[in-house]
């Protein structure tokens, strides 16, 4: 399993940011392929082959950038249901908000987040935090999707 | 005797004069009976005389009066009262004894036998010193049902007097003269009366005697009746007599004339005591209804401020509590209108970025592309002064919006954040903020002085955020022109802090560039500031001051004159505050500050 099998999930309700987020990973250097999906709902189907992504492929492992904010199924919603199901529970989760709202924070990491980043980014931080993740993930067994199947 | 309640001092005074009495006469008939002055042993010559041993009694009587009279009594004292009491009662129960007996020991012929003649001792004057002297013997002694012994018997001899010396006043011989017995004498009777008297006297607040002194209504008609009561009969009594020896009458007559003025004495008293007796039960009856009255009315003043008591704090709860739920939905308000802006915030520094890195792309292109120099210089002109001249620009409105928004969100947070009260010593939190702080401070040479500064009540963080943003404004705001002298320390005595519960007022002290008069009502303004060249920031410190002194029930004031310098003083609890206390502090203070917060954001929300 090499990290360049890796696959970045973003759900980002916002264009601009999640085009950043992209924008900011391509220009550091992490050639990870990127799914943008614009809400939670959508980042749970896809996770879990379904609706729209009933016919995907399951390839390489996955990580996972979260809005908070986000129409119908919101960050935390998300992460909360991953970390609850068995089979997606080891997924590695980075939340990303504007928030800084320490009681959000400390939430978020009870709930099983790997890393909290506050919008504005400084998109260093985050680029270095997507890379430490991605190394993480060649030392730790991240599950891959056909565990996730 | 008049209507006035006897006292102590009076009775006891009365008694002495009494025992007194009693012994003079002694003495003087015994003179008599010595120099053989008649007038001495019988008062009006041609009566009979006082026999010299009952002058002795009388004297004996007397002195055991005046050993009595006053309590309490010495046990040597009473020993000797009692003696001569008892020698009394012992001569005129032998006197009487010999009387009844017929024993021929006469113990009346004692003294100036030679004298004597045939003065005796009269078999009532004997009873009468028989009487005194148990009397006197027994004058503390109490039957089991509460009665004195000694009142009874001193009764007895007061009354055997009277008929004596009525006796005499009538000229009835046998009123006072018993059988074929020699009489009892005047003077005699005169100082049994007075005896009797004084030995009833002597005790005044027992059984009869103590309700004819009772200062009460019928101590006091009785007192007044007395008078009445003793003299009236004795007087018509007397007018009967002499009526009758002047012959305008018969005794029958006589007797019944005497008997209806009597008679209607006696109902005139009668009315007059059941007309004061109503009057003063009426009285009575009237003052009663009236306390009553008075105390309706006490209790429904009461009822009615308690009422208004319990409608006014109702109604401060239901405003504190709509005060509450307002503040709090401003700061929602606050907290999710910075939140919101935030989001195309981050968009408008992500791209700005991305136009600066373009840029800086086209910039570097420009320079290695084979161009016109003519075009290459303008181009990268344009490049260089406008377009990465107008990013910065986007750029530093961005990051001071991006400020200001933080800044709204931390003041929104202090009224958020839940606080873990417990005792703070403030002396090391001044103490670690002038440390951490110690490098500006030197820079700009100022001074900080530390005083007494005791322990306050509240959350430990929180109150190091309130110490922090005064000091550090107190660094800032320091003038260049001269040397930046801080001082922390406690009022001592303040009478500007409540007195509903235990607080300290702490001060920081600056004498930095002051505030002028016109910008005081500002200061506690989010987003105002006075010397934004001086130092960074939003305008956000001291309103968030405020907004956590004020959340632990304290108060916040200052003190400042531009070009002297500038005190704070912030008053906290030093102790658990009782709940309805803060809230009532908290509901005056409340008050103002959601005025003015409401006015912030309005302010906030019309600049967007």
């Amino acid at each position: 399993m090499s990290a360049e099998a890796l696959e970045i999930l973003l759900a980002e309700d916002d264009e601009g940011h999640a085009f950043l987020v992209q924008r900011n990973l391509e220009r550091a250097g992490v050639a990870n392929r990127i799914i943008h999906v614009a809400d939670g709902q959508a980042a749970l189907d896809y996770i879990r082959r379904e609706g729209p992504y009933t016919n995907r492929e399951p390839d390489g492992p996955l990580l996972l950038v979260l809005d908070i904010n986000m129409p119908r199924v919101d960050g935390v919603e998300v992460l909360t249901r991953i970390k609850s199901a068995d089979v997606t529970q080891k997924l590695p989760v980075i939340m990303l908000t504007t928030t800084d709202d320490p009681r959000e924070i400390e939430r978020c990491y009870q709930l099983g987040c790997n890393v909290y980043i506050t919008k504005p980014v400084e998109y260093n931080d985050f680029v270095e935090a997507v890379k430490r993740l991605g190394l993480l993930l060649q030392v730790v067994q991240v599950p891959g999707e056909v565990q996730v199947a | 005797m008049g209507a006035l309640p006897m006292n102590h001092g009076r009775t006891a005074k009365f008694a002495t004069a009494c025992g007194l009495f009693a012994v003079l006469t002694g003495c003087f008939v015994l003179v008599g009976w010595c120099a053989d002055i008649v007038w001495l042993k019988s008062v009006i010559p041609g009566l009979v005389a006082m026999n010299p041993l009952t002058a002795t009694c009388f004297m004996l009587a007397g002195g055991s009066l005046l050993l009595l009279r006053d309590p309490p009594i010495s046990r040597r004292r009473r020993v000797v009262a009692h003696s001569a009491a008892l020698a009394v009662a012992a001569i005129g129960g032998l006197r009487l004894s010999a009387y009844i007996f017929s024993h021929g020991f006469d113990v009346d012929r004692l003294l100036f036998a030679a004298s004597l003649g045939d003065n005796r001792m009269a078999p009532n004057t004997a009873f009468c010193l028989l009487l005194s002297g148990l009397s006197l013997l027994l004058l503390d002694v109490a039957t089991r049902r509460g009665f004195w012994p000694a009142q009874f018997l001193a009764s007895g001899v007061a009354m055997i007097a009277l008929v004596s010396l009525v006796g005499y006043g009538y000229g009835a011989e046998s009123l006072y003269h018993i059988a074929s017995f020699i009489p009892m004498a005047l003077n005699t009777a005169a100082a049994f009366q007075i005896l009797s008297l004084g030995i009833l006297i002597s005790r005044p607040d027992r059984g009869l005697v103590a309700v004819l002194l009772h200062d009460g209504p019928g101590g006091v008609m009785a007192r007044r009746l007395l008078p009445a009561i003793v003299g009236i009969p004795i007087i018509l009594g007397w007018l009967r007599i002499l009526g009758q020896r002047m012959n305008y009458y018969d005794t029958e007559f006589g007797a019944a004339l005497m008997v209806a003025i009597t008679v209607v004495l006696f109902l005139i008293a009668m009315g007059w005591i059941a007309a004061a007796l109503n009057r003063a039960d009426e009285e009575r009856k009237y003052t009663m209804q009236e306390l009553r009255r008075a105390e309706q009315a006490v209790r429904q003043i009461n009822e009615r401020l308690e009422q208004r008591v319990k409608e006014r704090t109702e109604e401060l709860a239901v405003t504190n509590a709509d005060l509450v739920q307002k503040n709090r939905e401003n700061e929602l308000f606050v907290y999710s209108v910075s939140h919101d802006l935030r989001s195309p915030l981050v968009n408008l520094q992500g791209f700005s970025n991305e136009l600066m890195t373009v840029s800086e792309n086209i910039r570097d292109l420009l320079g290695s592309a084979a161009l016109p120099a003519e075009l290459q210089q303008r181009a990268i002109h344009l490049v260089d002064d406008e377009m990465l001249r107008s990013i910065r620009f986007i750029q530093t409105a961005v990051s001071r919006l991006s400020n200001i928004i933080d800044a709204l969100l931390r003041l929104s947070r202090a009224g958020r954040v839940e606080y873990q009260p417990e005792i703070v010593n403030i002396r090391a939190v001044v103490g670690r903020i002038v440390e951490a702080m110690s490098a500006t401070i030197y820079d700009r040479g100022a001074s900080v002085e530390i005083g007494e500064l005791p322990n306050a009540w509240g959350d430990a963080t929180a109150l190091e955020q309130v110490f922090a943003n005064l000091i550090n404004n107190a660094v800032n705001y320091l003038d260049p022109g001269r040397p930046g002298r801080i001082q922390v320390g406690i009022v001592e005595s303040d009478q500007s802090t409540h007195d509903l519960r235990p607080s300290v007022t702490y001060y920081v002290r600056d004498n930095g560039l002051g505030i002028p008069e016109a910008y005081h009502g500002k200061v506690f303004q989010a987003l105002k500031r006075l010397h934004p060249e001086a130092a960074k920031g939003e305008g956000i410190g001291l309103a968030i001051v405020r907004r956590i002194v004020e959340r632990h029930g304290g108060t916040i004031r200052f003190e400042s004159a531009a070009g002297v310098g500038t005190t704070f003083f912030v008053n906290l609890p030093n102790a658990p505050v009782d709940r309805e206390v803060t809230d009532k502090v908290r509901w005056s203070n409340q008050d103002r500050r959601v005025e003015h917060e409401r006015r912030s954001v309005g302010d906030f929300v019309g600049r967007r």
